[in-house]
């Protein structure tokens, strides 16, 4: 019901926005009409092969999400083991996550070259940021009363982690997950725009500079398409490791 | 009560007078297509000069971040005027019902452009470049890209056409070993070269083909251009006297070294670099030409019509006859 839901405001938005480029209320050159983006679809698979880019864009979001996993969550928890560090790193890492870590992309390109390792490299920094923040979080945010009842069964530190601690902090992981996601995936199609390079954001940059803004859109909508693939991914996930 | 009625109308009329000429000057909001580039500094030669002013003209100048984004500032109608925006991008906007007209050229042929390598490479000039070496341009569709292609069949490379980004981005992958060739732009980069950690390798006058075609346009918003019809013929004329102005002026080029902190002795050579004859707003030649290429480059989807280039082009300001 929910999705229907949400299905029918997407479709109301749409009509109004047709019937308002339509009357002129909106410039078609700005926004194009949604049935003009949607014809636009089989003409930029066909110019620039906007499927297999979408896979690009997914791949490299996959993989810079993948490392600040691997790195942001064991470095979470030992800052949450570590409450000096966690204290003296917590203002570090908030003010890292504000900075527009998009403008380093010039040392990023020296340092990696003009490959998809300079991509990989600009998600991994705004997506590991707030997984570090958020699984420190979650787990100091733990009930008291949850390991105290650990501690009552007097279960061994491996348990208490994985039964008690990494249960009841996985909502505020995953949050910090998502956020993280979404960061990634902005960096990587920034950077993409930028330099010209790689897969969505490179579609978008070329179809701005040729003025053809229902193909502009189009390319968007494709990058929104990777963005839900991933909001809806780590959403089963999430469920997969804390059903209840 | 009759003397003092007297007095308040002359006062009045006097104030009115007096206050007339500022009252007069027409707006124009005036986008610079990109920064530091010498033909981009005519419009404050015009403001700082006061040529604007003699012409009637309020002229505020913006800048923005290439092509297409400053064009797009005057589709919008939030920008009057663009200056110095690539040919092809205002062929593009055109084709899809942009409400654009070209008033004049802004230079014709990329002179100004010039490719390097770093000073201890083996590559002294663009046929030193052997097959598989990257021959540099911006990006895709851009004028650099243009010139690399023109230049790479002119004298027949066999170098690989490499998209690096801006003069900036460019710089770093040569400095840092990734591509073979950068491009820039004079006087950008001049600093390098005179220090000898840079050497120029060729200009875009390699590029025979686009010599005499006009590049970058000046282009207006035409339903301003309609209404201000007359401001948009003085505009054009203050700006034909400003560009002599800059050229021959040393106050000028010292100006425009300040302006974008650059070093004198790297600007002064900016006449010759980008030569005055190049650079006058008529004749904006060669639009057949850049309506092949725009078309090869899918900027359009079809050739514009002979009737839609006409229509296009309104020079000086002027309606298309």
């Amino acid at each position: 019901m929910p999705v229907f839901v949400g299905l029918i405001g997407f479709f109301v938005c749409a009509v109004l926005l047709e019937f308002s480029v339509e009357a002129g209320w909106v410039m078609q050159l700005v926004v194009p009409r949604p049935s003009d983006t949607i014809l636009a679809f089989p003409e930029v698979q066909e110019d620039m092969d906007l499927f297999g880019n979408f896979f690009v864009t997914l791949a490299m979001t996959a993989a810079a999400t993948f490392l600040a996993l691997l790195i942001g969550v064991p470095f979470g928890y030992f800052l949450y083991r570590n409450t000096r560090y966690g204290i003296a790193y917590e203002g570090w890492l908030a003010a890292a996550f504000a900075a527009p870590t998009v403008l380093l992309y010039p040392l990023f390109l020296v340092i990696f070259g003009r490959s998809h390792l300079t991509l990989i490299a600009m998600g991994f920094i705004p997506g590991a940021i707030p997984i570090i923040i958020q699984t420190r979080q979650g787990l100091l945010g733990v009930s008291r009363t949850l390991l105290n009842v650990g501690q009552s069964f007097n279960v061994s530190h491996r348990d208490m982690f994985w039964k008690i601690q990494l249960p009841s902090a996985v909502p505020t992981i995953f949050t910090g997950i998502r956020i993280g996601v979404m960061y990634t995936l902005v960096n990587i199609v920034a950077i993409e725009y930028l330099i010209d390079f790689g897969g969505l954001g490179r579609i978008v940059s070329e179809m701005y500079f040729r003025f053809d803004t229902p193909g502009t859109y189009a390319s968007i909508i494709a990058v929104v398409m990777v963005s839900v693939f991933f909001y809806w991914g780590f959403g089963r996930v999430e469920k997969w490791l804390r059903p209840v | 009560m009759s003397k003092m009625l007297k007095s308040l109308a002359i006062g009045v009329a006097g104030a009115t007078l007096l206050a007339g000429p500022s009252f007069a000057a027409d707006k124009v909001r005036l986008v610079n297509s990109t920064k530091v580039v010498f033909e981009m500094d005519h419009p404050y030669t015009c403001i700082e000069e006061g040529i604007c002013k003699k012409y009637g003209l309020d002229v505020s100048v913006i800048h923005g971040s290439g092509g297409a984004a400053s064009l797009q500032a005057v589709l919008t109608g939030s920008q009057d005027v663009v200056w110095g925006n690539g040919v092809l991008g205002v062929l593009s906007a055109y084709a899809k019902g942009a409400p654009i007209r070209v008033l004049g050229s802004n230079i014709r042929g990329v002179p100004d452009l010039y490719w390097y390598v770093k000073a201890d490479s083996p590559i002294k000039t663009f046929t030193d470049l052997k097959a598989g070496q990257e021959l540099a341009y911006s990006r895709p569709g851009s004028t650099t890209n243009l010139a690399a292609i023109y230049i790479k069949n002119a004298l027949g490379l066999k170098a690989k056409l490499t998209s690096v980004g801006g003069p900036s981005g460019s710089r770093t992958q040569l400095m840092s070993g990734q591509v073979a060739t950068g491009w820039s732009v004079y006087p950008l980069n001049k600093g390098l070269i005179r220090q000898g950690k840079i050497r120029v390798i060729g200009t875009g006058k390699a590029a025979a083909g686009l010599n005499g075609v006009t590049i970058r346009v000046i282009a207006a918003n035409l339903n301003w251009l309609n209404k201000n019809r007359e401001a948009a013929k003085r505009l054009m004329v203050a700006m034909e006297e400003s560009r002599s102005t800059t050229y021959t002026s040393e106050k000028r080029l010292r100006a425009y070294a300040k302006r974008w902190k650059l070093n004198y002795e790297d600007v002064k050579s900016a006449p010759q670099d980008t030569p005055p004859e190049l650079t006058t707003m008529l004749p904006l030649s060669g639009l057949d030409k850049i309506n092949e290429i725009a078309l090869q480059n899918k900027k359009i989807k079809k050739l514009l019509t002979a009737a839609q280039l006409k229509e296009l082009v309104h020079p000086m300001g002027h309606k298309p006859r």
